[in-house]
């Protein structure tokens, strides 16, 4: 054992952080299982537990298997991997199933393991490698515009394409990052502002194609993400089935919450295990449960910028800010769904969520 | 992703203050360098 833990690299913070996550996840997990169990008639509540320990355990060897990995063999992977990610796009978006009834063609099955497997994470993780790696390599020169069009932007929105169509979520949120990244990396204000426009652009020219021809993209969520903004504006409470929800569990969880397996909403709020999990949190722990998983995030945000600030090479900072700040991003994305600040938008809570979110 | 992800941020935390051989302050230009330095 304490040849193993000596075998453990990194920030303590970070791995004492993942670890508290993984643990508390169980009790939320093992608790909203019981709506697939006895609401959806699926599995057995020890079933899920079994289930979220393998991901668990899958997770940690996946953490522990890549931070042995020298950094600097991210910035030559990333070229390799962006043909790799761009034909598993294309291949998902073709052969895509649905996972746990959402309607969605994000997921393959990876063979002989019968584990769903969602590509636009990977790719999103991939292409921000592959971005550290080019402002990296380009901050002592003076960034010509069109050559960061062919070599930058080309390969980032040939990505982006084929992530859109099944989750504009995730497209909308690499792109925001993409361009923090970019920014920091002291690439001019003056072609971000052109990259924005030109993005916005073909976001709009996208949406105006495929509702105008429906059938052209037949596996596209454009609908429900289309409807969920404008429920979200109209408040209408019928239509914000899930969010209605939510804002329940929270506000009947008061300070203290109503104690471990004993929410309600679970019943009633579909993806209480995976994307609504957080409402789940905030019913059965209270606002103190609430706060904590916030300040546990903020604190993992923190240790980013520390290690960002401490490395040594300016791939190295990139990278880390590139792939850590996605994480506190979705994290809080999928909080201020819980809430009713922000449309729903399917995306998981990081670390805690169960299922295959856990590593996809 | 996420496990990827965090597992990144920690390989370049375990890199910081490694001082006597940080291979890590040089980045492989070249991709094809990973599969020669693979193959060794």
């Amino acid at each position: 054992m304490t040849r193993f833990l000596q075998n453990i690299k990194g920030d303590k913070t970070v791995w004492a952080i993942i670890a508290v996550l993984a643990i508390f996840s169980f009790l939320p997990v093992y608790s909203a299982s019981t709506n697939l169990v006895y609401v959806a008639g699926k599995g057995t509540t020890i079933g899920y537990l079994l289930k979220h320990a393998i991901l668990l355990l899958l997770g940690f060897v996946i953490v522990f298997a890549t931070h042995k990995i020298p950094y600097r063999y991210f910035s030559g992977l990333s070229v390799l991997m962006i043909p790799v990610v761009i034909l598993l796009l294309i291949f998902t978006l073709t052969q895509g199933t649905v996972i746990s009834g959402a309607n969605a063609s994000r997921w393959i099955q990876i063979p002989f393991v019968g584990i769903g497997f969602q590509t636009s994470t990977l790719a999103s993780v991939v292409l921000m490698m592959y971005v550290a790696r080019y402002m990296a390599r380009n901050k002592e020169k003076q960034i010509v515009f069109k050559e960061s069009l062919m070599y930058l932007w080309l390969p980032v929105g040939l990505v982006l394409v084929f992530i859109l169509p099944a989750n504009f979520s995730t497209t909308a949120i690499t792109f925001s990052m993409i361009i923090l990244l970019v920014f920091l990396g002291g690439y001019p204000m003056k072609n971000i502002l052109i990259i924005l426009g030109v993005g916005i652009l073909a976001l709009a020219l996208f949406i105006l194609t495929v509702k105008a021809f429906p059938d052209t993209l037949k596996n596209s969520r454009i609908n429900t993400w289309s409807s969920r903004v404008e429920n979200f504006i109209s408040g209408n409470a019928e239509d914000n089935y899930q969010a209605e929800k939510a804002k329940i569990a929270i506000a009947s969880g008061e300070i203290y919450g109503k104690g471990p397996g004993k929410s309600v909403q679970k019943n009633f709020l579909p993806q209480s295990s995976s994307d609504f999990i957080y409402a789940i949190i905030g019913e059965e722990f209270g606002f103190i449960g609430a706060i904590s998983i916030i300040l546990l995030y903020l604190l993992l945000l923190f240790r980013i910028v520390i290690i960002a600030t401490k490395t040594e090479t300016i791939f190295g900072t990139l990278l880390v800010l590139g792939v850590g700040f996605p994480i506190i991003f979705q994290a809080l994305i999928n909080m201020a769904v819980a809430v009713g600040l922000f449309p729903v938008t399917g995306q998981p809570l990081p670390l805690l969520s169960t299922g295959e979110h856990l590593y996809g | 992703m996420t496990c990827f992800a965090i597992g990144i941020v920690l390989s370049v935390s375990a890199s910081n203050g490694v001082k006597e051989v940080n291979n890590n302050s040089k980045e492989l230009e070249n991709p094809l360098d990973i599969l020669h330095e693979a193959i060794g």
